[in-house]
């Protein structure tokens, strides 16, 4: 590991490169994942997905030593691993040397020759990086955002939205589940960005005290009544112009219906409670059945946003 | 000028007049309508031929007339009077004539068949005991009288002539007579020694009568045998007409005999070649069958006929001089295959046929070699006409075949997809096809079955695929 030019096992053929990534740690930590992360990984959400069961060798799915560059996405704090095979969505790890969920990481030397470390965001496992993955325009979470997450599970896409608003940025996490909660915590007591809050989403005057105005919400909370939930939380917390991102399971809704038939039901519900829906997108080859919805909450007008910008 | 020129035309009128009368008076003594008014004088003679002829130039024409005339005379007599008025009278008027011939009622038919009735039964009695037979055509014969009476002179003289002047009298006479001779004294020559023996053997044994039914060829030597019979008939006819009366000479030569004799003698040329042709197979069947007629049944009756048959076919067989280069077979083992010999040698036909596969089968070994010398060589023989028609079939054969395009006979049918044919298929394929264009746009969701390891078809960060809400 030792190596400067970062390559995974080390043993590879040299090759120089300043801004070269590669998922070298985990390459040497093999043995530990097979117990630790694992067991960490279970309470989660969708429990075994994608875990796979033991696992022998040492070497994971990125390979040691492959050649990967990493090059920003169009949304910031989002990167994109250049492999010779396979490209992963990125994020840069807050906590460096640590993995959520069990994830890749992916190191590159900086010029200064500190290490960057990147976690590869799995986009089965996260709803928002699936709606980058499929093209969503924008999310509205750029690094120093305030972000008021709904339904953050057991912390999984909390720790890459952190890991995206940075350290000048918050992350208001929202559980109801305790046994989800006790993960999330886990995650928030190594993120000092995150906040997390083991309540009902739908009752924000319990949680009003801790939470300031926000940038952007984000819900996935995965209920009949999900866009008054996401409406009664906006009231409390967005601020006027904001953004807002939520995720919308069909089958929850109504699993008679058609998924598009749901989709738009959702969106008109949206209208009606002065949350403005811009866009659209299906999370197709991740998720069945599942749209994200983009919108902003009481847009501002010409005047106004000018005023904002100001302050 | 105008006086003498109407004096020309009134004389001419005067004259014409005086003719018609003069014909008039004569038609009076001699139509049917002047009969007619003589019967019922009464009536008034307004009844004008439409067609009156004059015949008072032939007198012999004259009396025939008139002796009918007196038939009818009788005929009407018995007739009722009303209805002989018209009976053969042309008619003044066309219409009278024409369309009247509509029956409106029974009665109408009724009249109409008494009619016909009278007129066939004055048909009949216009007819005479010289309209039938050979009177008939005796009558121009006895006309001709000075002819006859010159045959006669002649005759008288014939004691005097020598032998050859006869002969050439005879010939003069009628030419045919000695071919006529000649062929007689041959038919019954072929109908002695080859037909009669053979047809007698047969018919008289019923063994051979029922095995021989079955064969064409068999067949064939009865007719041709009944043929040379009635030949042989029509011709003793003729000439016993001949020799009976010297005078009826041109009688004879009128006579429908002659034209039956003409008749036969075609039919016997006809078949005369044929006839040559089975001609040593006759004799040598004769002689199997009197063979086998021996070896089977010795007890029957009959022995006498076919062996003399037998004698007389090998004798005129020598004298003949023909040939028979399987006869020698056909002795050695005749109980063996002698039913497909006889067939063989019987059936002419087949014979034939198998030559002709022979002959086939040799070219085809000589094909390579030379088959147009085989084929020259061939044609020299009696068979030539055989194997041109062989030579043809095989030209024939070698037509070129029609075209698929004319084999299927397709005309201006619109090119149709295979896919067509079948409505499930084509649903099937369609519904393929739609899923995969529909894949390209919206790609199906999967499950991470394996460890996350990026996205193996890379990822766009340009690309914004969500749709816009208005």
């Amino acid at each position: 590991m030792g190596r400067p030019d970062f390559r995974g096992g080390g043993d590879r053929g040299g090759r120089g490169g300043g801004f070269r990534g590669r998922g070298g740690d985990r390459g040497g930590r093999g043995g530990t994942r097979g117990g630790g992360d694992f067991k960490r990984g279970g309470p989660g959400r969708g429990g075994g997905r994608g875990r796979g069961g033991p696992r022998g060798g040492g070497r994971g799915g990125g390979g040691g030593g492959r050649k990967v560059v990493v090059v920003p996405h169009r949304h910031p704090g989002v990167f994109i691993a250049k492999g010779k095979d396979d490209d992963m969505l990125l994020t840069k790890n807050l906590v460096v040397g640590e993995s959520v969920y069990g994830e890749k990481r992916i190191s590159v030397d900086a010029e200064n020759a500190e290490k960057i470390e990147y976690r590869v965001w799995n986009p089965f496992r996260s709803k928002l990086g699936a709606a980058i993955l499929s093209g969503v325009d924008s999310i509205h979470m750029p690094p120093g955002a305030k972000v008021l997450y709904l339904g953050a599970a057991s912390g999984t896409t909390v720790s890459h939205v952190s890991d995206i608003v940075g350290p000048t940025g918050l992350v208001y996490a929202i559980e109801f589940s305790h046994r989800s909660g006790r993960d999330l915590l886990n995650v928030a007591k190594k993120r000092p960005n995150i906040i997390p809050i083991i309540e009902d989403a739908r009752h924000p005057h319990k949680y009003r005290m801790l939470i300031g105005m926000v940038d952007t919400m984000f819900a996935d909370v995965a209920q009949p009544d999900q866009a008054r939930i996401l409406a009664l939380n906006a009231h409390h917390f967005l601020k006027d112009g904001g953004n807002f991102v939520i995720s919308i399971k069909a089958s929850c809704i109504d699993s008679t219906a058609a998924p598009e038939a749901v989709f738009a039901e959702e969106v008109k519900k949206l209208q009606s409670e002065k949350l403005k829906p811009k866009e659209q997108i299906t999370l197709e080859p991740y998720e069945r059945d599942h749209a994200i919805v983009v919108g902003t909450y009481r847009p501002l007008g010409k005047a106004k946003k000018e005023v904002n910008q100001n302050e | 000028m105008d006086d003498e020129v109407d004096k020309f035309y009134r004389e001419r009128d005067e004259r014409l007049e005086n003719d018609l009368k003069k014909s008039g008076k004569i038609k009076k003594s001699v139509t049917w309508s002047k009969n007619i008014d003589d019967n019922d004088e009464d009536e008034p003679q307004d009844h004008e031929e439409v067609l009156a002829f004059d015949d008072s130039d032939e007198s012999d024409n004259d009396v025939d007339y008139q002796t009918i005339d007196n038939e009818d005379e009788d005929e009407d007599e018995e007739a009722d009077e009303s209805l002989g008025q018209n009976q053969q009278s042309w008619g003044k008027s066309l219409r009278t004539f024409y369309n009247e011939d509509v029956n409106q009622t029974a009665d109408d038919a009724k009249l109409e068949e008494m009619e016909a009735l009278n007129i066939q039964k004055r048909y009949y009695d216009m007819l005479e005991q010289d309209d039938f037979g050979l009177n008939l055509f005796q009558t121009p014969a006895q006309g001709v009288v000075p002819s006859v009476d010159q045959n006669q002179i002649i005759e008288q003289d014939l004691a005097k002539l020598s032998q050859n002047e006869k002969l050439q009298l005879i010939k003069d006479e009628s030419p045919e007579l000695e071919h006529l001779c000649i062929e007689l004294k041959e038919t019954l020559n072929d109908l002695k020694i080859y037909l009669l023996p053979l047809v007698n053997l047969i018919k008289q044994n019923q063994h051979f009568s029922e095995e021989f039914q079955s064969y064409k060829g068999w067949e064939f030597v009865q007719y041709l045998t009944e043929l040379y019979l009635t030949y042989c008939s029509y011709l003793s006819l003729y000439f016993t007409m001949k020799s009976s009366s010297n005078e009826m000479t041109s009688v004879v030569r009128n006579h429908p005999l002659m034209n039956d004799i003409k008749q036969y003698r075609q039919l016997c040329q006809l078949y005369k070649q044929d006839f040559e042709q089975i001609k040593p197979d006759i004799v040598e069947l004769c002689e199997i069958l009197n063979e086998r007629k021996k070896t089977i049944t010795i007890g029957t009756t009959l022995p006498s006929r076919p062996s003399s048959s037998k004698q007389k076919t090998t004798l005129n067989q020598r004298q003949n001089g023909h040939s028979h280069p399987s006869n020698g077979n056909g002795l050695t083992n005749p109980s063996n295959s002698l039913r497909e010999q006889i067939k063989k040698k019987m059936d002419e036909i087949e014979k034939l046929k198998k030559l002709d596969d022979d002959e086939k089968q040799q070219r085809k070994k000589k094909k390579p070699a030379m088959p147009e010398v085989e084929e020259d060589d061939k044609s020299e023989n009696d068979d030539n006409i055989m194997e041109n028609n062989v030579g043809d079939d095989e030209k024939i054969h070698e037509k070129r075949k029609i075209t698929y395009q004319i084999e299927k006979n397709k005309g201006l049918t619109p090119k149709r997809k295979k896919e067509n044919r079948n409505s499930r298929v084509r649903h099937r394929n369609r519904y393929e096809k739609a899923l995969n264009k529909r894949k390209s746009r919206v790609p199906t969701a999967r499950n991470e079955e394996k460890k996350y390891t990026g996205e193996p078809t890379g990822i766009r960060a340009g690309i914004k695929r969500g749709v816009k809400l208005k």
